[in-house]
């Protein structure tokens, strides 16, 4: 790592605020580093840009007439729709865990981060199995309520409601540490200065956690846009079963990559807002004592306890006691090569989650040294994977491979038969998932803590190993986990990417569900939660001391 | 409003954090409650405000009970100022904005006045536009107490006010508050562990440790009439010197014979010698020898010790430079004697 | 900070580790298969285990299949593509994909219409679309063909998935060959109208829904109802076997097949895994493994699948399900198939 350029004192304490070079040529050995990071998402939207130079004017045709209307506003309903509700329930969770005592907070403090580890599809398909009309749910209900009429789930409404019961965690976490740091004691404030508790949320704690709300949200939303296994059982139609449905159906793949040029659209228009949001997010000095959380009276309480148990019933709950009941059928099934697939999707997974915070920590490092245009759109492009759907990332990423690769036999070959490959486009699709808290905590850095270490002598690598890792820990380790549990439920790129042997629990559930056999995939579905839940408890108690210190 | 503590009790997590606290603060006065990290005094400040409850005890604010062993008013309707150590700004609105916070129940049209009055009555007139972040840690205080003020508390409490400002500022700064305090006519209480922030600010000061309050008292007879050993201690420098106290009161030291001013029983005790106690004095037949000295401006802290071996401290003009080594006349002028049982049972110097 | 670098150097190590996994070797196989592994795995065991020839693959959907296959080139490592659906064999034709098989044996154990004209692809197994019906609530008479179901008699009693699976797709495309692009659309916009529910994800559901009284009859590949009836023998639904009158073109047949990749390193080998998959055993085991039938006449069928009885099937050439696939897309589209 090359030596920064010298703090300047600055009472502007925001990190990121623009701060001229001094070096010049180290100016440019960041841009080189972020240029390395984001090289291969960069080669995997030149694929995208180059099909859209071909356009296929009969297929476009037929989709502006006949899908892409509807497929458009499906997303952006449900794309609003579940940002709302994640960012609703997400922060209302938060709240009532960081801020507030009642019975349980502890377990729900932690508990309620597990709906992390189950796929979106597998809470999909469950919940259409429970309470579609030939379920268990409607039919009792029939039986017991003559003259009951049929409820349709299979809609827009169910399709949004398991999206948001996946995707809440992404806002809970991240606002959850920032209320339990900074909130409760800005909380006393707003109360001391005669604003009841409601008002001294809505006044105080919810503005200083609004940047964090928009993150967590903004990873929804894009997590929902890319999200094909849940709304393809739902039959609920949107630009990227739109993506699909061209390529697979009308074997255009011109045709799916203009599909994902307007799904582009939506990501920028995202981007955008999140980028508003982020205009807000101003540097937060942490309060020095713990602060007590406010205790409930007893109606409160039971509220607290029962909407916590409600969501953790039916985001994890439900839906793995389902699993369990499907997977006790097949128990049999389970052999030696579970063990196989379970080491195989923990040293991807493993591997992910080390690399990908240590490159989302190289580029925000390297925003924060060389904080230019150029620098924060590398930022920028090197995070779009995570909205893109996974099968079209990985036919654009082995394009790309393939095109980059062109040439080198050797290196090719050597690369096809490692996990290398699929490390990389894991980089291309879920770097965005590690950006967002380690962005978030390096925002938390004060300038005075790194000056203070240079006083002392302390600079380039050592001053980021000693200073900043330790402090930048929460978000790292959130970034971390969040990566690992989403490279644990990948389907689509580990499919095309891996090499052979390379079997993961994923990919077994592919192999089951690929024939509608649900049932048998309950197993794999369970040894993925199960695998997620040691790290979502270490994540818990890191973040959560990370939050004390 | 007046403010007063009755039997205050407190334990966190089991552990004893308040044991019987009790004192009072007249209305319009200022109080302080000194102690070292861990004492205790800000959870007292916290159970005042009403963010934390009590064991046993009440606190009763004019006549209204704010807090007893049944329960608590919650802290928005205590009309209870608070400045916090870490100032605690909101960082998304700007200084007026922050002042104007807990406004909300004057009527709309005033509110600005007073947030901009307040403002300026601590100096920050100008800056109303900025945002916390972009002022520096002075300012930031100021901010803070006018904050606190604004809405005309009935009481301010104040958690180690200056603490995270530098010397300089904490004067300037402590007697401005101590201005404004009594112009508002606010009482207020502060915590800190600094005896000069306590003896600049405060009418009142109590020394709390381990949770139990030692001594409540005006700053002068805290430092010249302490009421254990503890808070002798702990507020002021000095040194102990070794005597005898007879039966009828007298003391017996190596500097002399003095009439105790506090009461004790007969034997071995400590005699508390505060630096001002001892006066220069080259005529005097005592001598004592420089061990050590700090230059203070207008005064020079000697360290010195006597024939027995015993060390004391003399604040002398600081034109009185002898160097180390050398033997220096003292006189003892001591205005009251206050002498405690010597610790150990071991004969005294007689 | 020791314990970073030392995970550093666990990472390095384990990605050079990894990284010296493959090598080619030519004493084996490499078969990439759309076909899920717990359909393929027990053959491609059973292969190793009489010829002593290796087996590699990976599972993935046919689509990305393709592509990787498209991008691959000549540096490919795959010998043999194993696919479902017709369709996609087709658009592995169209995309060069596949090279030309001579193999008498081929041509003798699969019949005409269920493999490429050129031979770039042989049909294995062959799954059949039928009517499935409510055994409760339907007289099996007032059924016929794949058209009447789009007759006003079934206004609301009607579940079909989605129009994305590709089976849909098939048999659309060849009701477009067969009797032309408006008769076809007047038929799908009549099952639209017909619908109880919306478009269900899957076969099994749309079972499911039939016997809970949702909807009284739909369209499902006959494995589908193997499978459920295994777990529930008294599931009150029956197959009727659709368009068997004279005139009429058959039960809606489908395969799925295989073909040797236009760069395989080891083409004879792979032609020889092919024609070992089309007879005896092996061929028995392939249908079966997915309650499917053979496509080689001499192989017998499951006693499940056979109970189910006899049937015409179409004998349109698969290859135009392929052609017709974009032109039923975009009809199921226009028609509000969703």
């Amino acid at each position: 790592m090359a030596t920064a350029p010298p703090f300047q004192p600055e009472l502007h304490a925001a990190a990121l605020a623009p701060r001229r070079l001094r070096g010049r040529g180290r100016g440019v050995s960041w841009h080189l580093v972020a240029l390395a990071i984001a090289t291969p998402a960069l080669a995997v939207l030149l694929v995208i840009a180059a099909a859209l130079l071909q356009p296929d004017a009969e297929v476009w045709a037929h989709l502006s007439a006949h899908v892409l209307p509807r497929a458009s506003w499906n997303t952006l309903w449900l794309v609003l729709g579940v940002g709302l509700g994640v960012s609703v329930l997400g922060t209302g969770l938060a709240a009532v865990v960081a801020l507030c005592e009642f019975p349980g907070r502890a377990f729900f403090a932690w508990a309620l981060l597990l709906p992390l580890a189950v796929p979106a599809y597998v809470l999909a398909t469950v919940y259409i199995g429970l309470f579609d009309y030939a379920g268990p749910f409607q039919s009792l209900l029939r039986e017991h309520v003559p003259g009951v009429s049929a409820i349709e789930v299979r809609n827009r409404w169910g399709a949004m409601a398991v999206l948001i019961l996946t995707l809440y965690p992404y806002v809970y976490l991240v606002v959850r540490n920032a209320l339990a740091s900074q909130g409760a004691r800005l909380m006393e404030v707003a109360r001391l200065m005669g604003h009841p508790p409601a008002q001294a949320f809505r006044r105080a704690a919810l503005p200083l956690a609004l940047p964090w709300i928009g993150g967590g949200t903004l990873l929804a939303m894009m997590e929902t846009l890319a999200d094909f296994g849940a709304v393809a059982a739902f039959n609920y139609d949107t630009l990227t079963t739109a993506i699909y449905r061209t390529w697979y159906g009308l074997f255009s793949v011109s045709g799916a990559l203009q599909i994902a040029a307007v799904l582009l659209l939506f990501v920028l228009a995202l981007l955008a807002l999140e980028q508003r949001a982020r205009s807000g997010q101003r540097f937060v000095s942490l309060g020095a004592a713990p602060v007590l959380r406010r205790r409930l009276a007893p109606r409160g309480a039971w509220i607290a306890t029962l909407t916590c148990t409600l969501v953790w019933v039916l985001a994890f709950a439900l839906p793995v006691g389902q699993l369990l009941l499907w997977a006790a059928r097949e128990v049999d099934g389970l052999d030696r090569r579970y063990w196989l697939l379970a080491a195989n999707s923990l040293q991807l997974a493993l591997g992910a989650a080390l690399l990908l915070p240590a490159l989302a920590l190289a580029l925000s490092w390297a925003q924060r040294r060389a904080p230019t245009a150029a620098m924060s759109w590398l930022a920028r492009l090197a995070t779009l994977g995570y909205a893109m759907p996974g099968a079209l990332l990985a036919v654009a990423f082995f394009a790309a491979a393939g095109l980059v690769l062109h040439g080198m036999p050797g290196l090719t070959g050597m690369l096809r038969g490692s996990i290398v490959l699929l490390l990389v486009a894991y980089t291309v699709r879920f770097l965005a998932v590690a950006a967002t808290p380690v962005n978030g905590a390096a925002l938390r850095l004060k300038p005075s803590v790194e000056e203070a270490a240079r006083n002392l002598g302390v600079s380039g690598l050592r001053l980021f190993l000693k200073v900043h890792l330790p402090l930048l820990r929460g978000g790292v380790l959130t970034a971390a986990l969040l990566v690992f549990v989403d490279v644990m439920k990948e389907m689509p790129i580990t499919l095309m990417t891996r090499p052979f042997g390379w079997d993961t629990l994923a990919v077994r559930i592919f192999e089951f569900t690929t024939e509608g056999q649900w049932q048998r995939a309950a197993l794999p579905a369970l040894a993925i939660v199960a695998v997620g839940l040691l790290p979502t408890y270490w994540l818990h108690r890191g973040s959560e001391h990370a939050t004390l210190s | 409003m007046q403010l007063c503590l009755e039997g205050v009790c407190a334990a966190y997590d089991g552990a004893p954090v308040l044991d019987q606290l009790s004192f009072e603060i007249p209305a319009g006065a200022i109080g302080c409650l000194l102690g070292a990290s861990g004492s205790g005094k800000t959870t007292a400040l916290r159970i005042i405000a009403g963010l934390e409850p009590v064991g046993a005890g009440r606190v009763v604010v004019g006549s209204r009970v704010l807090t007893d062993s049944t329960g608590r008013v919650p802290p928005e309707h205590r009309g209870i100022g608070m400045v916090f150590q870490d100032f605690a700004l909101l960082p998304h609105l700007s200084v007026l904005d922050n002042v104007r916070f807990g406004l909300h129940r004057m009527p709309a049209t005033s509110r600005e006045s007073r947030a901009r009055d307040v403002l300026a009555a601590v100096g920050l007139a100008a800056l109303t536009d900025r945002h916390p972040h972009q002022l520096s840690g002075g300012q930031q205080q100021r901010v803070a107490l006018a904050r606190a003020l604004a809405p005309r508390p009935s009481l301010l409490l104040l958690d180690e006010p200056f603490s995270s400002l530098d010397l300089e500022l904490r004067e300037s700064l402590g007697q401005a508050l101590r201005d404004l305090l009594l112009a508002e006519g606010t009482t207020a209480l502060l915590v800190t562990h600094s005896q000069h922030e306590a003896f600049a600010l405060a009418d009142l000061v109590g020394v709390l440790d381990q949770g139990r309050l030692r001594q409540w008292d005006t700053a002068y007879n805290l430092y010249h009439r302490p009421a254990d050993r503890m808070v002798a201690d702990f507020v002021g420098e000095g040194a102990f010197l070794r005597g005898e106290r007879r039966a009828d009161g007298t003391i017996v030291t190596e500097l002399g014979e003095f009439a105790a001013s506090n009461p004790g029983a007969a034997g071995p005790v400590e005699v508390l010698l505060r630096p001002d106690d001892l006066v220069h004095d080259d005529t005097s037949g005592l001598r004592a020898r420089v061990r050590h000295k700090v230059f203070r401006g207008g005064e020079m802290l000697y360290t010195l010790t006597l024939a027995s071996g015993a060390e004391v401290l003399a604040l002398v003009p600081s034109h009185h430079d002898h160097p180390i080594g050398a033997d220096v006349g003292v006189r003892p002028d001591l205005a009251h004697v206050i002498a405690f049982a010597a610790p150990s049972a071991a004969p005294a110097f007689a | 900070m020791r314990t970073l670098s030392r995970l550093c150097c666990c990472v390095t190590a384990l990605l050079l580790l990894a990284a010296c996994g493959g090598k080619a070797d030519d004493a084996q196989l490499v078969v990439y298969t759309a076909r899920a592994e717990h359909l393929i795995q027990p053959l491609l065991l059973r292969y190793t285990e009489e010829t002593g020839i290796p087996i590699r693959f990976v599972t993935d959907k046919a689509g990305p299949l393709l592509a990787r296959l498209a991008a691959e080139g000549e540096a490919t490592q795959a010998d043999v593509l194993i696919t479902v659906d017709a369709g996609n064999l087709w658009q592995a034709t169209q995309q060069d994909l596949l090279a030309p098989i001579e193999s008498a044996t081929l041509e003798a154990n699969v019949p005409a219409h269920l493999r490429d004209p050129e031979n770039r692809w042989f049909g294995l197994s062959l799954r059949a679309r039928a009517i499935v019906y409510s055994t409760e609530r339907v007289d099996p008479d007032q059924l016929s063909t794949y058209a009447g179901l789009a007759d006003a008699r079934w206004d609301n009693r009607l579940c079909l998935r989605t129009s994305k699976e590709v089976y849909n797709q098939s048999l659309v495309a060849t009701m477009i060959a067969s009797r032309g692009e408006s008769a076809a659309e007047a038929i799908v916009r009549g099952w639209v109208d017909n619908l109880a529910a919306p478009p269900f994800a899957s076969d099994t559901q749309v079972i499911e829904a039939i016997a809970a009284g949702q909807c009284d009859v739909g369209l499902v590949n006959t494995y589908y109802v193997g499978r459920l009836q295994r777990q529930q023998p008294d599931l009150p639904v029956a197959l009727f076997w659709s368009d068997q009158g004279s005139g009429e073109r058959g039960v809606h047949v489908n395969v799925s097949g295989a073909g040797v990749t236009r760069h395989s390193p080891r083409p004879a080998a792979a032609r020889a895994f092919i024609e070992w998959l089309s007879a005896g055993e092996a061929q028995q085991l392939f249908a079966s493994l997915n309650l499917e039938y053979p496509v080689n006449p001499q192989v017998e069928l499951d006693p499940l699948v056979a109970a189910w009885g006899t049937f015409r099937a179409d004998d349109i050439h698969l290859s135009t399900a392929g052609e017709f696939q974009a032109a039923a897309v975009r009809l199921m589209d226009r028609a509000g198939y969703h």
